[in-house]
């Protein structure tokens, strides 16, 4: 028998209560973990930009001339131009269905972060029908790196067949949340030469560029458009930063609201933790006064009651954070398009914890206070 | 379990010590002196009883000798120790070591068996959980509860529950046992018999025992009774 018995032994005395507050401290971190997701997934986004990256899109709405490609590597402060359009497929069944995207040879000068094995890059390269996928995607899939890959879509190659067929020569790794680890790159060129639809060829979805230094956005994104101002289309070019602020903008108040609704769980929470703890050590102060007697130090019996707090509160807040990693990812495949670093990170869970103990010792403040109050002999008649 | 049944010592040497304790309480503004410059000696191995009416000031006695409450002022001296100069955390210390309480609702925890109950003193020492175990059994061997010692309080009748009480008390060797009303919430039978076993602790095992009690029967088995009325001691009931 030790301190963790009696802690264990006081939790069991009244086990609907317990089991009730429990699950209501679970619920709540449950809460806690996939609003943390939402608000992760809004402002995620925002954390995998790069300040040195602009997107170049129709300034109405649609595709853009490849042929503007020539124009915009001469722009002084670009360093490297991508461009990509892309198409929806699927791997032998539609339930296995993602976006299929078909960039220039130099996507990875742009994007850096996405690293790739020296020789992988260069069989992409070399190969018009190669293709690099995301970790996730080819974990889910089943793939290697050597395998040909069929893909089914509703987009039609010049010969009249929908499937199109995919060389995976190289598998990337970034470390990017989870809504970037499933990429699937094929070459623009394939695309092009290969799509039925005329209105499809030489035409590219948007450009992305990487610049010398950050402090040239304006210039740089004034010096692309100014480049087509008397054209059709014309274009709108933004720093990859800006274009994501503007995206967290249409969700409006959501994150703040997301935290105000978290504050009023989490107080209903200490409300209700606290009350049953409070409770649990009115019923018990002769049994308190008799530890007292015994020998047991005030600061002893202070610790088994916070002790019994954080049991409480901590071992429902893990499994309450186990549930919303697990519900993160089940909801994923609804919310994944909207928000695309919807997931619960590893700085939530240890939100999670340390607001776990620090709800564990709010709660039992009130009760611990009563204890050190204690009048031993008057609890020991008063029973 | 030889310390707890460690044969009569012989000395006749003073444990307790009362030297002018007054104890007075706040009642709102009133002041109320509950003990009036009280002097007692009681040797070791001795069999106290203390009777007197509610309100007499026995509990407030016993809480001083337990070190539960400090005098207002004079000397609590237990076993050589001025106790009322004793810091908060030094004072549990001393419990722990001195003193044995029984009371009379035995406080026991009923998440725990009978064992645990008696081994729980014991969790303040440095014993490893074999030698408490040792030790929890052979108190509950020596209250006659060895054969209940899995069982739980609620599985335990009022005097099988004051015997596990008393089984915790004696568990750490105490040099003093304090008795509160002990066989106040049992049957006749059940307090005979707790009261013989409080006997034998006292004569075959030398335990000094302090006894509070209404009942002039349970006063008789202890080897003298003092008699507390309006805060005073007396070899005599008030007439």
């Amino acid at each position: 028998m030790n301190g963790m018995t009696l802690v264990w032994g006081a939790l069991k005395r009244r086990k609907a209560r317990t089991i009730f507050t429990w699950l209501s401290v679970v619920v709540a971190f449950l809460l806690f973990g996939i609003l943390a997701a939402v608000r992760y997934g809004m402002m995620g986004q925002l954390t995998v930009s790069v300040a040195e990256r602009l997107d170049t899109n129709n300034k109405a709405q649609g595709s853009i001339p490849l042929s503007y490609y020539d124009k915009i590597v001469t722009v002084p402060g670009v360093t490297a131009v991508t461009y990509l359009t892309g198409f929806n497929g699927y791997y032998k069944d539609p339930k296995n269905s993602f976006r299929v995207l078909a960039f220039s040879p130099t996507i990875f000068q742009v994007y850096a972060e996405a690293k790739l094995p020296p020789g992988q890059l260069q069989a992409w390269q070399g190969d018009r029908q190669g293709v690099i996928a995301g970790p996730d995607l080819a974990k889910r899939m089943g793939w290697k790196v050597g395998d040909t890959i069929p893909i089914q879509s509703k987009v039609p190659q010049k010969d009249g067949s929908t499937t199109w067929y995919f060389h995976l020569r190289g598998i990337y790794h970034a470390d990017l949340p989870t809504a970037y680890q499933s990429f699937f790159i094929g070459h623009y060129q394939y695309f092009n030469e290969g799509v039925a639809d005329l209105k499809a060829q030489n035409t590219v979805f948007q450009y992305i560029e990487r610049i010398d230094d950050p402090r040239n956005v304006t210039r740089i994104s004034n010096a692309i458009d100014a480049l087509f101002a008397n054209s059709s289309p014309q274009t709108l070019t933004q720093s990859e930063v800006a274009e994501t602020v503007s995206f967290i903008r249409q969700f409006g108040d959501i994150t703040a609201m997301v935290i105000y609704v978290g504050i009023a769980v989490f107080f209903s929470l200490l409300l209700i933790v606290g009350n049953t703890l409070a409770q649990s050590v009115r019923e018990r102060t002769a049994e308190f006064a008799m530890f007292r007697a015994l020998g047991f130090t005030r600061g002893w019996i202070v610790a088994l009651v916070f002790k019994e707090a954080l049991l409480l509160i901590f071992s429902g807040g893990i499994a309450g954070l186990i549930l919303a990693w697990f519900a993160t990812r089940a909801l994923y495949p609804s919310v994944g398009n909207l928000l695309q670093t919807f997931q619960m990170t590893w700085n939530a869970a240890g939100a999670g914890i340390v607001l776990a103990i620090v709800f564990g010792i709010l709660a039992a403040l009130v009760p611990m206070q009563r204890i050190a109050r204690l009048q031993v002999a008057e609890a020991l008649r008063g029973s | 379990m030889n310390a707890v049944v460690a044969g009569r010592k012989t000395e006749s040497d003073t444990v307790v010590s009362l030297r002018g304790v007054t104890k007075l309480y706040k009642r709102g503004s009133e002041t109320v002196e509950v003990l009036k410059r009280l002097d007692l000696e009681v040797p070791r191995g001795d069999f106290l009883a203390l009777m007197g009416p509610s309100g007499s000031g026995k509990t407030t006695l016993m809480n001083l000798l337990g070190g539960l409450d400090r005098p207002t002022s004079g000397e609590v001296i237990v076993d050589g120790q001025d106790i009322g100069k004793l810091s908060d955390s030094a004072l549990s210390a001393w419990r722990a070591r001195h003193v044995g309480f029984v009371f009379q609702l035995y406080h026991l925890l009923p998440v725990l068996t009978a064992e645990q109950n008696v081994a729980l003193p014991l969790m303040l020492t440095h014993l490893g959980a074999g030698e408490r175990k040792k030790r929890a059994r052979a108190a509950l061997t020596l209250v006659g509860l060895e054969d209940r010692a899995k069982h739980k309080p609620a599985e335990l009748s009022g005097g099988q529950e004051q015997r596990v009480g008393i089984a915790r008390a004696i568990v750490t060797d105490p040099t003093l046992l304090l008795c509160d009303e002990p066989t106040g919430d049992l049957d006749r039978k059940s307090g005979d018999e707790i009261l013989e076993l409080l006997q034998l602790l006292n004569t075959e095992h030398g335990k000094t025992i302090i006894m509070v009690t209404h009942d002039p029967h349970a006063a008789a088995k202890a080897q003298r009774t003092l008699f507390m009325n309006k805060g005073v001691l007396s070899q005599e009931p008030e007439a």
